[in-house]
């Protein structure tokens, strides 16, 4: 019940996923970081096989850091975005990786962009994404409560609305997500939203 | 002697591999490359040819990144470098993608070092001709380090060094001068070697400094011409104190 989801503010994208680990019927732990940083201004939330999500995004991230160094300047979002794409395609009909992705970041002259990348490589580039069962609530959210260039304020309340909905109506609900944000300052984590905490650790 | 510089493949009946000497020749053709490694800073220095008025001097970068820790310099055959310097680019990504750690500086080195070696003992091909000085601070130990590789493949750990034309005055001066330095002497050191054999000016050289919290920074021509000034002043203050007590006595 992995739950990622995304959108585009005024000069900011905002990505959150939820934070569990989960095998069968196991919670392996629920504050496992989704979001990978994959340059100073991009962030690639992933959810999906755990250990393709792993694998995909670490190699997505070593790529564009090899780009860096090779050119000398930075990837934009766009390009990253489809370099993402091109490889999820090229692996689809022999070995397929099975990660959906939310691909932020923010460029200097274009501003913030968003990208839904589904695992059969799908491409778009659009306002407002979301993967997983969760994607019914959050999506009905966003759809009634987005509007463009949004502040950082009304965002992160719309994300809330969005987390509150997937708390009360999914089933088997992750209780822990994590908000990471990316601007003209570059990408960072923003907050947690935790319902459950590790037990404190007996002294 | 003249048979055996056909094939790579062959050794001499006295035990030279002659294409590997004679790449060590296009090595001593190339620029001049200077590194020293000081306690905080570690500073490389390479000649700049400046009869080329209309090139883009951007386009035409002599010390380069590695990875975000690690830097190389290098004298020789310039094209041969492209092609060594982005199969280790990859590997230090590679590195970090395989076990998550950054690579150490002996590591690159020892990795490139195997390359030039490998193309001394595979047919139908050259060694490259290229001495790369690689310096770095090694992951979680920040212990600064330079080392040098040469196109047979060896390699090795230096406090200081050169390379290129005329490496050996720029070994001898650094020799006599060498002394454990930090920041701005490090700097000083390194360009000091350099002025021995190249022009003085910003514009004749081009040199680039490697700290742990800054990474890898290029000084651009005012910076090097202020420490210029600085070493000729120290120079001309040196000269006059030698001539004071002789017409005394």
């Amino acid at each position: 019940m992995e739950c990622v989801f995304g959108m585009v503010g005024k000069e900011f994208a905002v990505v959150v996923a939820d934070s569990s680990a989960v095998h069968s019927i196991l919670v392996h732990k629920s504050n496992e970081d989704k979001i990978m940083l994959l340059d100073s201004h991009k962030l690639m939330g992933a959810s999906g096989e755990p250990g393709d999500r792993a694998q995909f995004t670490e190699y997505v991230q070593k790529n564009v850091a090899l780009y860096h160094f090779r050119n000398g300047i930075p990837l934009t979002t766009a390009a990253a975005a489809n370099f993402t794409r091109g490889e999820l395609a090229t692996a689809l009909r022999k070995n397929p990786y099975s990660v959906n992705i939310v691909l932020a970041g923010y460029d200097k002259g274009i501003g913030p962009s968003l990208y839904y990348i589904d695992y059969i490589a799908t491409l778009h580039k659009v306002d407002k994404a979301a993967f997983g069962y969760g994607s019914y609530f959050s999506l009905a959210m966003m759809d009634r409560h987005y509007h463009k260039d949004m502040s950082v304020e009304e965002a992160i309340e719309l994300v809330d609305k969005c987390i509150i909905e997937i708390r009360s109506r999914l089933v088997v609900a992750p209780p822990n997500f994590v908000i990471k944000i990316v601007d003209k300052d570059g990408a960072r984590e923003y907050a947690w939203r935790e319902s459950v905490k590790d037990a404190p650790s007996v002294a | 002697m003249a048979r055996y510089d056909r094939a790579i493949t062959v050794f001499s009946p006295d035990g030279h591999l002659f294409q590997v000497e004679y790449a060590l020749e296009a090595v001593r053709k190339g620029n001049a490359a200077v590194g020293v490694r000081g306690t905080d800073t570690i500073v490389l220095g390479v000649e700049k040819k400046s009869t080329v008025k209309l090139q883009d001097s951007r386009s035409v970068r002599k010390i380069v990144n590695l990875d975000d820790h690690i830097a190389l310099a290098c004298a020789g055959l310039k094209a041969d470098a492209r092609v060594l310097i982005n199969k280790a680019r990859i590997e230090c990504q590679s590195h970090r993608l395989t076990v998550e750690d950054p690579v150490t500086v002996e590591y690159i080195t020892r990795y490139i070092a195997g390359l030039q070696q490998k193309y001394t003992q595979s047919g139908g091909v050259r060694p490259f001709g290229l001495s790369t000085l690689i310096v770095g601070f090694d992951p979680y130990t920040d212990v600064p380090s330079l080392y040098q590789t040469d196109p047979s493949g060896t390699f090795s750990a230096w406090k200081a060094n050169a390379t290129g034309r005329n490496s050996n005055s720029m070994r001898e001066f650094l020799e006599k001068n060498y002394k454990e330095t930090s920041g701005q002497e490090t700097i000083k050191l390194a360009i000091r070697a350099l002025l021995e054999v190249v022009e003085s000016g910003g514009k004749n050289i081009e040199v680039a400094v490697m700290t742990k919290e800054h990474g890898l920074r290029q000084l651009d021509e005012a910076e090097i011409d202020a420490v210029v000034a600085e070493i000729e002043a120290e120079k001309a203050a040196a000269e006059a104190a030698k001539k004071a007590p002789a017409r005394e006595s």
